[in-house]
């Protein structure tokens, strides 16, 4: 089957495929969450090579365990779990965790992609923690709710909700004082 | 946010094509389809452990609860099979919330230590040399990762042993990356004990519920919990990742960590495999209802050999003269290493040995840390009251002569097995290391004996593997 058929599918029947097999239909699955997958583990990792390391081990972690999948959550906080959790392992092998490097950092994040469509704002969230970067991009700026946020990072929603307090008012504070990690 | 590398697409392709080159194995256990290994497993006879050990003695822990007791199932030496041992097929997404639990393994699969076991010299020298001399032996068969996957899991890493009281353990120390200080704490950079395997001192018991939050479940009952990676809020996290392993057959607890990330952890899990020659009898698991935790030893020590009772030390005698202890009565044969060189002393009810610097109690009978008084001992009483109406210690082992043994801290309330119980001392405020006592009885005799130790429930064991039947001549 060509791609351009896969192309015109449903999630749920590229998803049906897949379980049967069919890695293609899989990879296309991906592509589609792609672009939000990539903004969440860049600014995880920070770093477009390590990006892509963790994404490509979450992708074929997320094959593997595609017959556990039970559908109890969607696909995509389903696999926005997967790519999270490689993305915090691919930092930790780095030892890049605690404190941020900028020899490490991207020169400049890109501004196409529209998720993060300011420098200031991108180099200010570069310097949160893991945690309140996660967060925020995921609710503020991939738009997810409160519970499958939850579901990504594996905390309860009030966690979520004090976390992302939390995170909102450190980012404020960084792009008022100008104090951006760099 | 940066495009994908070139080629990023085609190598994640590749990989996901490679992943289903092969028609999909079935679950030997038939509990339902498996996916692929994650690595190459070598075919070879899946042989249980319990078949290999079966020469041994048969191990018995009966623990508190209902009525389920896990029979093995019948295996056949000669079979064939190449198990699926692969842990990350079973991996939907880990957790670092803190506690436990990543995910519930929805497919049953067989456990890594079903595949073919690993010679002696095939482990580290530091592995064996840490098993034979641990306190859990006779319950807690040795893990150790399968060389060919160590080559890649411990590069550039230096094996040593881990301290675990009452159990084994060894770590592999890298020259950076995130650790252990030698003082517990996480380090950052340090590399110290970047990763390890451990039989702990701490008994399995089942029935605490802990299964449930199992993150792996494999088709024998096995099963893993996934702990460590920070506080609930998220404001510090650790990278270090512990699986406490539940192996079925096996009567501890196992820890397996790494600092190097929970697919490394899950790698290490699956590379798992038994040690020939560094077996324990095989456990069986039940429950039963108020109950101590039992284990049946099989035959007593003291079936055979007995002691001319005229070649014991004539202070010993002379004890049982003045309690009126007639023969045949048991004895202590031998104390081990660590005893050497005490000095055997009289007390109320029977014998101490004494030795300078070790572990022992005051005359006030309270622990203390080194006063190397009453290290051991054993004494001999009448029965004196209605046994079925004690509390009973939280350990029972049983003898098929209808022996049995009930043991547990001497003054402590030790509701957890441990090697050492700390004893809280509520006027000084310290806590010491209490002496582990066991009580036997024998069907037909009217004197319970006691034994006890503070060199933790290793030598305790091995204090009740020497008594003998003492038997008068005349």
């Amino acid at each position: 089957m060509g791609v351009a058929t896969l192309g015109a599918m449903s999630e749920a029947e590229l998803l049906a495929r897949a379980r049967r097999g069919d890695h293609r239909a899989f990879a296309d699955l991906l592509r589609r969450h792609d672009p939000g997958l990539r903004a969440l583990a860049f600014r995880i990792v920070r770093d477009a090579s390590l990006m892509d390391d963790a994404l490509q081990e979450a992708y074929v972690k997320a094959y593997r365990a595609l017959p556990s999948f039970r559908g109890d959550a969607g696909f995509g906080t389903w696999i926005y779990r997967i790519v999270h959790n490689s993305s915090i392992d691919a930092l930790r092998r780095t030892r890049d965790h605690a404190s941020f490097d900028p020899e490490m950092a991207p020169a400049h994040p890109s501004v196409e992609s529209g998720i993060v469509a300011s420098l200031d704002v991108a180099t200010a969230l570069d310097g949160l923690s893991v945690e309140h970067r996660s967060v925020l991009v995921l609710v503020d700026a991939l738009g997810f709710d409160y519970g499958d946020a939850a579901e990504v990072l594996d905390v309860p929603i009030g966690t979520v909700r004090s976390r992302l307090a939390r995170a909102r008012r450190a980012m404020r504070r960084r792009l008022e004082d100008g104090e951006n990690g760099l | 946010m940066p495009p994908h590398r070139p080629g990023f697409w085609d190598a994640v392709e590749e990989e996901l094509a490679r992943t289903v080159s092969s028609p999909r194995p079935r679950d030997p256990s038939g509990s339902g389809e498996v996916v692929e290994l994650s690595h190459p497993q070598p075919a070879a006879r899946a042989v249980s452990p319990w078949v290999v050990a079966s020469a041994a003695a048969a191990v018995v822990l009966v623990l508190g609860g209902a009525t389920a007791i896990l029979i093995r199932p019948a295996a056949d030496p000669d079979a064939v099979a190449t198990p699926d041992t692969s842990l990350n097929a079973d991996l939907e997404a880990d957790s670092l919330s803190g506690e436990v639990v990543t995910t519930v393994a929805q497919v049953a699969r067989s456990a890594p230590w079903a595949g073919p076991r690993l010679l002696g010299s095939q482990v580290p020298d530091v592995l064996t040399a840490a098993w034979e001399r641990a306190g859990n032996q006779r319950w807690c068969s040795a893990l150790a990762p399968a060389a060919t996957d160590l080559k890649r899991l411990a590069e550039g890493a230096t094996v040593r042993e881990a301290e675990f009281t009452g159990g084994w353990g060894i770590a592999w120390d890298r020259n950076e990356g995130a650790g252990q200080n030698t003082d517990g704490s996480d380090c950052l950079d340090c590399g110290r004990s970047a990763f390890g395997v451990a039989g702990t001192g701490s008994l399995h018991r089942p029935g605490t519920g802990e299964n449930r939050n199992a993150a792996v479940t494999w088709s024998d009952g096995s099963f893993a919990t996934i702990g460590g990676g920070g506080d609930e809020e998220g404001a510090t996290y650790t990278s270090k990742r512990v699986a406490r392993v539940v192996v079925d057959g096996q009567g501890c607890r196992y820890e397996v960590w790494s600092n190097l990330g929970e697919g490394h952890l899950f790698e290490l899990i699956d590379s798992l495999r038994l040690v020939e020659g560094l077996d324990a009898a095989p456990v069986v698991l039940r429950t039963a209802s108020d109950r101590p935790v039992v284990m049946a030893y099989g035959a007593p020590p003291w079936g055979e050999d007995a002691v001319d009772a005229s070649l014991l030390d004539p202070v010993l005698l002379g004890k049982w003269d003045e309690l009126g202890i007639a023969t045949p009565q048991l004895v202590l044969t031998d104390l081990g290493d660590d005893l050497d060189g005490a000095k055997m002393r009289t007390w109320g009810s029977g014998v101490a040995w004494d030795k300078p610097n070790e572990p022992g109690h005051n005359n006030q009978n309270l622990p203390c840390a080194a006063c190397g008084r009453g290290v051991a001992g054993i004494g001999w009483e009448p029965l004196s009251e209605d046994l079925s109406t004690s509390v009973p210690l939280p350990y029972r082992i049983e003898w098929e002569d209808g022996s049995y043994a009930e043991y547990g801290g001497r003054l402590a309330d030790a509701a957890l097995p441990r090697d050492r119980v700390l004893y809280f001392d509520p006027e000084t405020g310290e806590e010491t290391i209490d002496a582990l006592q066991a009580i036997v009885h024998r069907p037909g005799s009217q004197v319970e004996v006691v034994v006890w130790t503070h060199l933790g429930q290793g030598h305790l064991m091995f204090l009740l593997e020497q008594l003998r039947v003492a038997e008068s001549s005349k």
